[in-house]
């Protein structure tokens, strides 16, 4: 028998039992939907978060962090109250966390690495709120102390970055023009906000008491490109060490001694960042990520979470591939004359047992193109729905997303599965003795 | 042509064997028109079966054209069936979604021919049995004689040198079966078949060249 003769028949044997074929077709849709829609949300937000994040983080900058000494997870289960009990350092801030700093001389080492032409520390300021002079409101807000090689490479939709040793000014998130009333970027540049920082971390639940705090004013000269850091406000790196010195009640914070947890590496080629990290890494206690290793990270998280929800599309699969099998055993009794017929015409038992695992093939096929249909609408719904509410201002991110190879990977992977759950039934049409199926009542 | 050697076949139902067939020879020429009577279970379907393919003797051998189909493997008792032999049934086991061309060209799906070649070759078997005028019926719309020339342009269509036909009129009334009989003659005459016939009915036995006689699994004469 050709080919094109298996397609033909299989299809045509499905089709004289409609209904049935029907029903078989929408439990193996059932489960191709749920994964098609899965990862299609997976990739959607993949595709987002991660293009997001390689355009803020700048393609020169890698990002340094002491190779921390501690074994993390010890520390949690000792502040969880499992595992074995902690030291605690004279002076450790916060018992339960340790974090290693630098020093200058860590700073002085890494600038010596090749291609390095610029080392920062990065700065951690946690404000109560950000106000816009002339509004009533405080919002909540945050806060980055940007070096000037940051700043510089940072998409604008409004102003200029700062210039170098400039200070008192401030480029916010475009967020904010719609939390303040202002209609377009061009009107926020000029306007005056001010930040309030607050000394520590306020975590204590049992006060309502309004914490004292200095405030610091900024000009704002640039506006930021939408993004999902949708508020965040960028002040140069210097009025950020002052606001930091204050928070952390420590005059001596960012200076030789105490350089803060993490460090911002500018590389003169960004070519070169590779090498970079790889060097400073080589100088000893550090830990360093160029942005395509972060972003990297980050997708492997997705991937995670993108796994864990195909499971529950495979285990619906599986169970429709049962219904398949089921439904070719309950066509083999109704067909077993014919089956005995074919035989008789010079059907050999190959040729039976191919045309019954193409007709669960097909089942496989359409079961999963109705799915990926299905979750293509519904992708296009949930895109619809999330850009009139909570995603109204990120029009450009789309949560579900169909790339070509997820269509063919859903259909091709439907089909394959229902190919095997028809092997049984097929190799038992196969074996039917032709006699007594051709005398079968 | 097809030679039967000390042919045995017995089957088990439950503790007891039957011999449905039991040390039978039989040769039949090129060309000839043999039928085959007997009581029913007397094992004249069994003899078909074993001939054409269908069933393996316990005991013997079946030679058909010097091919020992005893040392034939499934594959080629499939193509042995494809192109030697047309079978054709008392309840003519048609399709009953294709249409009398569908139904004809099915051997010929099995024989890997192109469709359009399956095409004219189905329509000139249905001129060939008289239902020139029916290519597009389907079975529920035509009579039991026109359902049964359906099968036997079917068992026509490949060309086969052999048509096995087990009771063809068994579901047909006297005149129809007469018509059906006439025309396995006339294709026997025409194209120089040779054709097996069973059947329990001595008045259209009576039209064969040759009547072999079967009880209980052994040739009479």
């Amino acid at each position: 028998m050709r080919f094109a003769d298996y397609v033909r028949i299989a299809l045509s044997n499905l089709w004289k039992r409609k209904l049935r074929t029907t029903l078989t077709i929408l439990a193996v849709a059932i489960g191709t939907t749920l994964l098609a829609l899965m990862v299609s949300l997976g990739v959607g937000v993949q595709q987002y978060v991660t293009g997001q994040l390689t355009a803020l983080q700048l393609a020169d900058v890698v990002s340094v962090q002491p190779e921390s000494s501690q074994n993390v997870g010890a520390i949690v289960l000792g502040a969880t109250g499992f595992g074995a009990p902690q030291e605690v350092q004279e002076g450790q801030q916060n018992p339960y966390v340790s974090l290693a700093t630098f020093t200058s001389e860590d700073v002085t080492r890494i600038a010596s690495v090749p291609h390095v032409d610029d080392v920062q520390p990065v700065v951690v300021i946690l404000p109560r709120w950000v106000h816009l002079e002339g509004d009533e409101e405080n919002y909540q807000v945050q806060l980055s102390a940007s070096p000037q090689f940051e700043i510089r490479q940072r998409q604008l939709a409004a102003g200029r970055p700062f210039e170098p040793g400039e200070r008192g000014v401030a480029v916010v998130a475009h967020a904010f023009l719609d939390t303040w009333d202002i209609a377009s970027p061009e009107e926020a540049l000029g306007q005056t906000i001010t930040v309030r920082v607050s000394q520590g971390y306020q975590v204590n639940p049992f006060s309502s008491k309004e914490p004292e705090g200095q405030d610091y004013s900024f000009r704002i000269v640039g506006v930021f490109a939408q993004s999902i850091l949708s508020t965040e406000v960028t002040v140069p790196l210097e009025d950020g060490v002052e606001m930091a010195r204050y928070f952390n009640e420590d005059e001596g914070a960012y200076t030789d001694d105490n350089m803060g947890f993490a460090l911002s590496v500018h590389v003169d080629d960004p070519e070169q960042v590779n090498a970079v990290a790889r060097a400073i890494e080589g100088l000893g206690d550090y830990s360093a990520q160029t942005p395509e290793e972060s972003a990297g990270s980050l997708a492997g998280g997705f991937r995670v979470i993108q796994a864990v929800l195909s499971v529950f599309g495979l285990i619906a699969l599986a169970v429709a591939s049962v219904g398949i099998a089921n439904t070719l055993i309950m066509a083999i009794y109704e067909r077993t004359r014919e089956i005995g017929m074919m035989k008789a015409l010079g059907a050999s038992k190959g040729t039976i047992r191919f045309l019954f695992t193409v007709e669960g093939g097909w089942i496989g096929f359409w079961g999963g193109v109705v799915g990926v249909v299905v979750a293509w609408i519904s992708g296009l719904i949930i895109n619809l729905v999330s850009h009139l509410t909570f995603l109204r201002d990120y029009r450009s991110f789309s949560i579900s997303a169909f790339p070509l190879w997820l269509v063919l990977l859903v259909i091709a992977l439907s089909t394959l599965v229902a190919l095997g759950a028809g092997l049984l039934p097929a190799s038992r049409a196969a074996r039917l003795d032709p006699i007594e199926a051709l005398h079968y009542e | 042509m097809i030679e039967l050697h000390q042919v045995t076949r017995t089957y088990r139902l439950g503790s007891e064997e039957i011999r449905a067939l039991d040390g039978v020879d039989l040769a039949v020429e090129d060309g000839e028109f043999v039928s085959v009577v007997g009581p029913s279970g007397s094992g004249k379907s069994t003899l078909l079966h074993v001939i054409g393919g269908l069933d393996t003797p316990t005991n013997g051998q079946v030679v058909v054209d010097g091919q020992d189909l005893g040392q034939a493997n499934d594959r080629e008792l499939a193509l042995y069936r494809n192109q030697r032999i047309g079978f054709v049934f008392q309840t003519f086991n048609l399709q009953p979604t294709y249409t009398a061309v569908e139904n004809v060209a099915l051997p010929l799906v099995f024989g890997r021919v192109p469709p359009r070649e399956r095409r004219e070759r189905a329509e000139a078997a249905l001129q060939a049995v008289g239902l020139g005028s029916r290519l597009a019926h389907k079975p529920s719309q035509m009579s039991g004689g026109e359902r049964q020339r359906v099968a036997i342009a079917r068992a026509l269509v490949a060309d086969p040198a052999y048509i096995l036909a087990d009771e063809p009129t068994g579901n047909l009334d006297t005149a129809t079966s007469r018509e059906i009989v006439t025309l396995l003659d006339r294709l026997h005459r025409e194209r120089g078949l040779t054709v097996l016939l069973v059947t329990h009915d001595t008045e259209m036995a009576a039209l064969a060249d040759r009547q072999i006689g079967l009880r209980d699994g052994q040739l009479v004469v």
